[in-house]
C-alpha cells in the first residue's frame, strides 16, 4: 500500500514538472519569436528610412512598408496578448518588445501623417498604447532605455527610442496629444 | 372550368416555388461542397449566392450564425470564381474571387485565405499593368506569416511554394508595367529578401537553393534595383535565343530588354554594361540577321559603343578592368565594322563619297600622336585591322600622308601584336603568322608603289620575300 501512494506521489510530481516544462518551452518559444518579429519590425523600418533617405516619397509604396510593419505588430501584439492570459501578469521582456514596437508603428504612421491626417491618430493610438503598458513599470521607461539593437536613419545611429522620437517628431505633437489629454 | 385550371396552375407554382425556396441553407451548403468538388463552378457561385441571400434574410436560417459555415460559403465561392476567371479570362470574375475571399477572411481570418486573395490582387496589377498597387503583396505576405506560424514556425513544402509564387509576384510588379516606373522597386526588392530569407530558415534542395540566392541577388544588386535587374536577366536570357535563332522578332525582344535594363540601371558600371551588350547584339545582328539593314544596326551599335566609352572615361574607377576591355573591343569593332562597310559599298557614282564617310567615322577613334600623325584612342583586340582598312581608305582618296600614317601604324601594330621585331622576321616564324604579316606588308608595299616611297620600298621588299617564303606550307607528298 505504501509503495503504491509513494508511486502516485511519484506520478504526480513528475506530471506537475512536466506541466511546468512544457508551459516554460511555450513561453520560450514565443519569446523566440516576439524577439525573431522585433528585429523584422526594425528591419522594416530601416529599410523605410533609406527609402526615405534616397527617393522621392512614393505614397504607393510607403503604404506598403506601413502596412508591412503593422502585419509584424499585430502579430507581437497577439503573442503578447497570449502571455499575458497565459501568465496573468506578462514578463518584462514581453513587455518590453511589445512597447518598442508600438513605438516604431507610431513612428511609421507618423511619416504620412501629412499627407493622411488619420495616420497621426493611429501614431497618438500607439504612442499612447505603448506608454501604458509601462505605467507600472518600476524600471526606466522604455524610452529612455537603451535599446538591444541599433537603428540607422541616413548616417545617423540611434539607441534610444526618445532620441528617435525627439528627430522625427520635431514640432512634439504627439508630447502634445498627451499634453491635451492630461489636462 | 377554366378558373380551376389557372388556380391549379397557380397553386402548383406557388408549391415549386416553396419547394425550391424550402431547400434550407444545411442543404444547399451539402450541394456547394459536392458541386465545388464535381467541377461545376457556375453551379457553386449560383448556389453561394443562394445561401448568402437567404442569410440576409429576416429570418435566417441558424448555419448563417455559424462562422465555420459562412467563411467556407464565401470560400467556396470565391475559389469558383476564380476558377471561371482562369476559364474565361474575365476581370469581373476576378474582382468578385477577390471580394469573396476577403469576405471569408473577415469572418475567420485564415492564412490561407489571405495569401489567396493577396496572389489575386497581385494578379489584377499585374494584368491592369498597375505596379502601384502592393496591396496583394502584404496580404500575400500576412498569409505567409500566418501558415508560418501555424506551422508552428516551420516552413513546411507547401509554404515554400508560395513563398516562390509570392517572390516571382513581387518581381513581376516591379516591372509592371515595362516601359514606365510606377515605384521605385525598392518595396518589392525587400520583400523577395524577406521571402527568401524565410525560405532559408529551412534545408533547401539544391535547385530551391539556386531559386533563392539567384533572386536575393537580383534583389541587392545595382543598389537594390530589382527592376533593373530583372530586365538584365531577362535581356541576357532573350540575347540567348537570339543568338541560336536570329530574326528581327528576337533581336527586337532581345534589344527591348536590353534597353529597359538600361532605362533603370542605376549605377555607371550598370548603364555601361548594358550598353555594351546592347552594341554586341547589333553587331551580331548585322552579321548574321535576316533581311536587316546594315548601316542601320551599324550605326546603333557604334553609338551605343560611344556612350559605353563615354561613361568609361568619365566613371573609370567604377568600371572593373574586364569590362573596360570589353567596351573598347566592342567600340572600335563597331568602328571598324562601320568603316569596312562604308569602304565596300562604294559605286561608281558615290565612291569618293563613301571614301569620305569612311574616314570621317573612323576619325572617330583616332586622336594626334603627338609626331605629326594620329593613332588610336585606346588598343582594343583588333586594332590593327583598323589601321590597316583606314589605309586602304586612305589609298583610295589619294591622302599620302593619311594612308602612310595609317599603314606605318598598322604594320607596327601587327608586330607588337606577334610580339616580333623587324630583324626577327628573317628568322624562325610559323607560316600563320608569317601569313598574317605578309598580308599587312603587302598593303603596305601597295600604298609605298602608289606613292612612289623608294626609302619604304628598299626596307619592305626583302621583308615581304621573306614572309612570302615562310607562309609557303608544303603539302605532303603521300608515301609510294
Amino acid at each position: 500500500m505504501k509503495t503504491v501512494m509513494q508511486f502516485c506521489w511519484l506520478l504526480l510530481i513528475i506530471i506537475l514538472v512536466q506541466a511546468g516544462y512544457s508551459q516554460s518551452l511555450i513561453e520560450t518559444k514565443f519569446e523566440q519569436q516576439m524577439v525573431d518579429y522585433e528585429s523584422d519590425v526594425v528591419r522594416c523600418y530601416n529599410e523605410l528610412q533609406q527609402f526615405l533617405d534616397k527617393y522621392d516619397r512614393n505614397i504607393a509604396e510607403m503604404v506598403a512598408f506601413e502596412s508591412l510593419l503593422s502585419i509584424y505588430v499585430d502579430r507581437i501584439l497577439e503573442i503578447f496578448n497570449t502571455m499575458e492570459r497565459l501568465a496573468g501578469e506578462s514578463l518584462e521582456t514581453y513587455r518590453g518588445v511589445a512597447a518598442r514596437a508600438l513605438i516604431f508603428r507610431s513612428l511609421t504612421y507618423l511619416e504620412r501623417s501629412r499627407q493622411a491626417p488619420e495616420n497621426f491618430t493611429k501614431a497618438v493610438d500607439d504612442y499612447k498604447h505603448a506608454l501604458r503598458l509601462y505605467r507600472q513599470a518600476t524600471t526606466i521607461p522604455i524610452m529612455n532605455k537603451k535599446l538591444p539593437y541599433e537603428v540607422w536613419i541616413g548616417r545617423k545611429m540611434y539607441t534610444r527610442l526618445a532620441d528617435l522620437l525627439d528627430d522625427k517628431n520635431k514640432d512634439f505633437n504627439l508630447l502634445n496629444s498627451l499634453q491635451d489629454i492630461n489636462e | 372550368m377554366k378558373k380551376c385550371v389557372v388556380y391549379a396552375a397557380l397553386v402548383l407554382y406557388a408549391l415549386g416555388g416553396q419547394a425550391i425556396w424550402a431547400q434550407d441553407v444545411r442543404s444547399l451548403y451539402d450541394k456547394v461542397r459536392n458541386e465545388y468538388e464535381g467541377g461545376s463552378y457556375g453551379t457553386v457561385v449560383n448556389l453561394c449566392k443562394q445561401i448568402i441571400e437567404r442569410c440576409e434574410q429576416n429570418y435566417p436560417d441558424a448555419e448563417c450564425r455559424y462562422t465555420d459555415v459562412m467563411k467556407n460559403v464565401y470560400r467556396y465561392k470565391g475559389f469558383s470564381e476564380f476558377k471561371i476567371y482562369t476559364q474565361e479570362q474575365n476581370m469581373d470574375q476576378l474582382e468578385e474571387a477577390i471580394n469573396s475571399l476577403m469576405k471569408s477572411y473577415e469572418l475567420y481570418g485564415d492564412p490561407e485565405i489571405s495569401f489567396n486573395y493577396g496572389y489575386m490582387q497581385s494578379l489584377r496589377a499585374i494584368k491592369l499593368k498597375n505596379g502601384r498597387d502592393l496591396n496583394g503583396l502584404v496580404n500575400a505576405w500576412r498569409g505567409i506569416l500566418g501558415l508560418y506560424a501555424r506551422d508552428e514556425w516551420t516552413v513546411s513544402n507547401d509554404l515554400l511554394n508560395k513563398i516562390k509564387i509570392f517572390i516571382q509576384q513581387a518581381v513581376e510588379i516591379s516591372i509592371t508595367p515595362p516601359d514606365s516606373a510606377l515605384t521605385t522597386g525598392r518595396f518589392t526588392s525587400f520583400m523577395i529578401r524577406l521571402g527568401c530569407d524565410l525560405a532559408r530558415k529551412r534545408n533547401l534542395t539544391a535547385a530551391d537553393s539556386i531559386f533563392f540566392t539567384v533572386y536575393y541577388r537580383r534583389a541587392i544588386d545595382d543598389e537594390y534595383n530589382l527592376r533593373g535587374n530583372e530586365w538584365r536577366a531577362r535581356g541576357f536570357e532573350a540575347e540567348q535565343l537570339f543568338k541560336a535563332d536570329a530574326n528581327d522578332s528576337s533581336y527586337r525582344i532581345c534589344r527591348g530588354y536590353l534597353e529597359l535594363a538600361l532605362r533603370f540601371a542605376k549605377s555607371s558600371q550598370r548603364k555601361a554594361e548594358m550598353l555594351k551588350e546592347l552594341t554586341k547584339v547589333a553587331l551580331y545582328m548585322e552579321k548574321y540577321g535576316k533581311n536587316i539593314r546594315r548601316e542601320t544596326e551599324l550605326q546603333y551599335a557604334r553609338e551605343k559603343a560611344s556612350q559605353a566609352y563615354a561613361i568609361l572615361q568619365e566613371h573609370r574607377s567604377d568600371i572593373p578592368k574586364d569590362l573596360e576591355n570589353e567596351i573598347k573591343k566592342v567600340y572600335g569593332n563597331s568602328i571598324f565594322r562601320l568603316v569596312d562597310y562604308y569602304f565596300s559599298i562604294t559605286t561608281a557614282k558615290d565612291r569618293m563619297n563613301s571614301f569620305y564617310h569612311a574616314r570621317r567615322i573612323g576619325e572617330e577613334l583616332l586622336v594626334p600622336d603627338g609626331m605629326g600623325g594620329l593613332k588610336q584612342k585606346f588598343v582594343w583586340e583588333g586594332y590593327e585591322d583598323l589601321y590597316l582598312k583606314l589605309s586602304d581608305v586612305g589609298y583610295e582618296l589619294g591622302d599620302e600622308k593619311f594612308a602612310v600614317d595609317m599603314v606605318d601604324k598598322a604594320w607596327k601594330a601587327i608586330l607588337e601584336i606577334n610580339h616580333l621585331s623587324m630583324p626577327q622576321i628573317y628568322g624562325s616564324i610559323n607560316p600563320q603568322t608569317a601569313k598574317e604579316l605578309l598580308q599587312f606588308a603587302q598593303v603596305y608595299q601597295q600604298i609605298a608603289e602608289r606613292f612612289g616611297l623608294q626609302s619604304v620600298l628598299h626596307w619592305l621588299r626583302p621583308v615581304i620575300k621573306t614572309l612570302s617564303a615562310r607562309s609557303y606550307v608544303p603539302i605532303k607528298q603521300g608515301g609510294m
